[in-house]
């Protein structure tokens, strides 16, 4: 019979053509919105960055807004490539293909692997003061909560708990994974709801009276809590609004926020195992969604905060906070730990047993996020692997445990030696805070470049991929918002390189910072050389490496 | 003590490589598989081939492209080692990322594809096949073929031809001896409410492809009375809690996934 005779035969059903047994990816287009949520996370990445921005003077709210504006380019860019190349290992694998190995190599494992080193402290650092300290003091563990707040030893135990928190996430796959994050999400959006319905029905007095009566728990001194905090605030010179502020200021305010809000394509490089992720609407609509629903959970947070905390009180809470840990003061804060949102609201109850719940509940913005800081990047170790720029064990799983156990060893053994530098603030690591950003941005610049050029390199690519419809008065979509993008992070990177506002610079890892300088050309000297060994160890095997460029890597 | 010290390494084994039959050859490497005691089940058309003589007949012969397998979990490891050994070629990228539910094998020489699913049966619906894995010696049980197929949404002409062959080759019943059983399928479709959905749908296709089917007479009436059966116990059988939940919403949500083509670039 034929085709359409069987087509008729079972009443105009479609046939499924499929050639071979067909695969269902581990993540769903919702799992990637998800890790894309995560990725960039209001209660960690949000919350951290903020808190330390207390001297700009451009509001918080436009900043966030206006740069989420921007890094919606972003998100054309990435869903464009990925719909036009759906591999494991994202920018590697586009920049290599457009560029050739070198700068894709160079830019992709500074970014992608390299830097996630330098990250890992910073979890850490996130982790402590939404998990450990909160939940101590709230329990009435206020030595505990004190050593965790402050001591050294504590942040590089927490370092190595998330470290292996993220290893552990990974080696149990992307489906369990998927799962991991799916409650993170439901649990912690729940959390952070019920904190915005006690800051809704909230006042300033309330909470005035439940600080003073319930910060001695985690060791502030008995008193007016409220009042010495804004005092040591205003000496500290906290002067950064929640709103207005000039169009300058605000974009001053910008290399900050990014931080928070430049990773919407944090599983730019996970693709390979996304459903559908040929469909360029569908990978804008995940990563645009995020990062709008993320924003606008900021300002409504934000305007909460502000209703009931006052925003003033949370500037000048962060900037006695950040100027006593910074050392430019000794007097420490009246406050003697990070001034969590989230636990500033529990403050206006005062049931320990429910304040536990919610901030248990918030924590899972942590645990939910936590494997971003590996996973990611172990799939442009498994595309260099598969390249032969790295050795092939590199790509290898445990046969036992299916673990990718040499890519998680690379990722992890030096992320606790940097977390160690980082912790005990050796060669001036501490310094280095915003290098973890924008060593990231010269890669995405990397990628937005090649996208910018990619219908015009290689035409025949584009001309036959998904977006090639998708035209702005004729030029195409993909050129047009990296154009836009591209001037966003060449904006960045001047801030952040040259940083020419204030004596001292703004963002403390310009040429200015030796050691910011020192650790740029060791993370890209270490990357260029590992590419000329691994060429030239290749060549000496007969296999020329540039041949590899030619091809698109197999799914 | 020489042994300690100089390994005696077994004396080196030649596999030949993949036949060009290609049922011969999915034979050879299940039974190589149990020579090494790895467990591995054929599924799919070839499976329903080995069972049902009348996969033969002239309506219900097709092609048989590529070799479907299944494996409990513990024994991927092993896998990979004798499909090497068998002179397959891995597609590494593939079996990197989805090695903990499916692996994918190569025959260069006659272009065909080995899938091996790991733990699971992962389609349109997921089927469980590691508890019964060992009911048939060389194919997964007749009630979990029957299901593979029927599981798909978008059933093609070849998954509704293994369908027939297999009921007219195999009565409706409570074992697995050359029976498909329906207490095992009732099992799994009375509890997961889009397995039952996609096989009542699968099956009214099967029905409706019946009209045009040449056969005979009696093959005609034999295939409707056992799709009738079929039909009959997956819609009267007492359903669990949770499908009764998920009944409600019916064809709101979708009930399925449609699995994608993997490119060999």
């Amino acid at each position: 019979m034929s085709m359409q005779g069987v087509q008729k035969a079972i009443g105009g059903d479609n046939l499924f053509l499929r050639k071979a047994t067909g695969l269902v990816r581990s993540w769903s287009v919702f799992d990637a919105f998800i890790y894309a949520f995560f990725s960039i996370n209001l209660v960690t990445l949000g919350f951290y960055i903020f808190s330390q921005m207390w001297f700009l003077e451009g509001g918080l709210i436009p900043a966030m807004v206006i740069s989420g504006a921007l890094i919606f380019f972003e998100c054309v860019v990435y869903a464009s490539l990925i719909a036009v190349m759906p591999r494991a290992g994202g920018d590697y694998v586009w920049q290599s293909r457009i560029f050739g190995g070198l700068i894709g190599f160079v830019l992709a494992v500074t970014g992608w692997w390299f830097i996630n080193w330098l990250w890992t402290p910073l979890y850490a650092d996130m982790l402590r003061h939404i998990f450990f300290v909160p939940l101590l003091g709230v329990l009435g563990q206020t030595s505990l909560a004190q050593w965790f707040a402050w001591d050294n030893n504590a942040w590089m135990l927490v370092a190595v708990i998330t470290a292996a928190f993220a290893g552990a996430i990974i080696a149990f796959g992307m489906r369990a994974y998927s799962q991991v994050q799916k409650w993170c999400f439901w649990i912690g959006n729940a959390g952070l709801l019920i904190v915005c319905v006690f800051l809704l029905l909230g006042n300033n007095q309330a909470f005035q009276a439940g600080l003073n009566a319930q910060a001695v728990k985690f060791g502030a001194t008995a008193g007016n809590v409220y009042q010495a905090t804004i005092d040591a605030g205003a000496a500290a010179g906290a002067v950064s609004p929640l709103w207005g502020g000039s169009i300058f200021a605000i974009f001053l305010a910008m290399p900050y926020i990014v931080f928070f809000n430049l990773w919407p394509n944090w599983g730019a490089t996970l693709y390979g195992e996304v459903k559908g992720a040929d469909d360029f609407k569908r990978n804008l609509y995940g990563m645009a969604l995020a990062l709008g629903v993320t924003t606008l959970l900021g300002v409504i947070f934000f305007v909460l905060v502000d209703k009931t905390i006052t925003w003033d009180f949370l500037s000048k809470a962060n900037a006695a906070y950040w100027n006593y840990r910074w050392g430019f003061t000794t007097d420490a804060p009246p406050l003697p730990f990070w001034p969590y949102p989230a636990l500033l609201a529990m403050f206006l109850v005062d049931n320990p047993i429910l304040q536990f719940v919610v901030l248990l509940a918030m924590s899972m913005w942590f645990f939910g996020w936590a494997a971003t800081i590996f996973l990611s990047a172990t799939r442009v170790i498994f595309a260099a692997a598969f390249d032969r720029l790295l050795p092939e064990k590199m790509a290898e799983v445990d046969p036992r445990t299916r673990t990718p156990l040499w890519a998680l060893a690379a990722m992890i053994i030096p992320g606790l030696i940097v977390s160690a530098l980082y912790v005990y603030d050796q060669f001036g690591f501490r310094s280095l805070t915003l290098a973890s950003t924008m060593v990231i941005a010269v890669m995405y610049f990397g990628t937005t470049l090649a996208a910018v050029l990619l219908p015009y390199i290689k035409k025949d690519l584009y001309e036959a991929s998904p977006i090639a419809k998708y035209r702005i008065a004729g030029i195409p979509l993909i050129s047009v918002a990296g154009v836009i993008f591209g001037a966003f992070l060449l904006f960045l990177l001047f801030q952040w390189f040259i940083d020419p506002n204030g004596e001292a610079g703004l963002y403390g890892i310009s040429y200015r910072n030796i050691n910011s300088v020192y650790f740029m050309i060791g993370f890209y000297g270490l990357a260029v050389a590992m590419y000329f060994v691994a060429k030239m160890y290749r060549k000496n095997q007969g296999v020329d490496i540039d041949n590899v460029y030619k091809e698109i890597p197999v799914e | 003590m020489t042994g300690f010290l100089f390994p005696r390494h077994p004396s080196p084994v030649t596999f030949p490589m993949p036949l060009d039959n290609i049922q011969d050859e999915a034979l050879r490497v299940v039974q190589t598989a149990q020579q090494q005691g790895i467990i591995l089940r054929l599924l799919g058309g070839l499976a329903i081939r080995l069972h049902s003589p009348s996969a033969q007949h002239r309506s219900l012969a097709r092609p048989y492209p590529d070799i479907d397998f299944a494996t409990p979990n513990k024994q991927a490891a092993k896998i990979e080692k004798l499909f090497d050994e068998l002179g397959y070629a891995p597609n590494k990228n593939f079996n990197l990322f989805n090695g903990d539910v499916r692996l994918l094998f190569y025959d260069e020489e006659h272009a065909r594809q080995i899938d091996i699913f790991v733990a699971q049966f992962m389609m349109c619906h997921k089927i469980p096949i590691t508890d019964r894995i060992g009911v048939d010696p060389l194919t997964l049980p007749l009630a979990e073929l029957m299901l593979t197929k029927l599981q798909i949404f978008e059933m093609n002409e070849k998954d509704i031809r293994d369908v027939c062959a297999l009921l007219l080759d195999h009565p409706i019943g409570e074992t697995d001896d050359e029976t498909i059983n329906i207490t095992r399928i009732m099992q799994l479709t009375n509890d997961d409410w889009g397995l039952w959905k996609t096989s009542m749908l699968s099956i009214g296709k099967v029905k409706r492809y019946l009209d045009t089917m040449e056969a005979e007479k009696q093959e005609h009436d034999a295939l409707r009375a056992r799709l009738g059966g079929l039909e009959a116990a997956l819609q009267n059988s007492s359903k669990s809690m949770k499908w009764k939940m998920r009944d409600r919403v019916g064809e709101k949500m979708k009930w399925y996934e449609l699995p994608e083509e993997v490119r060999r670039g």
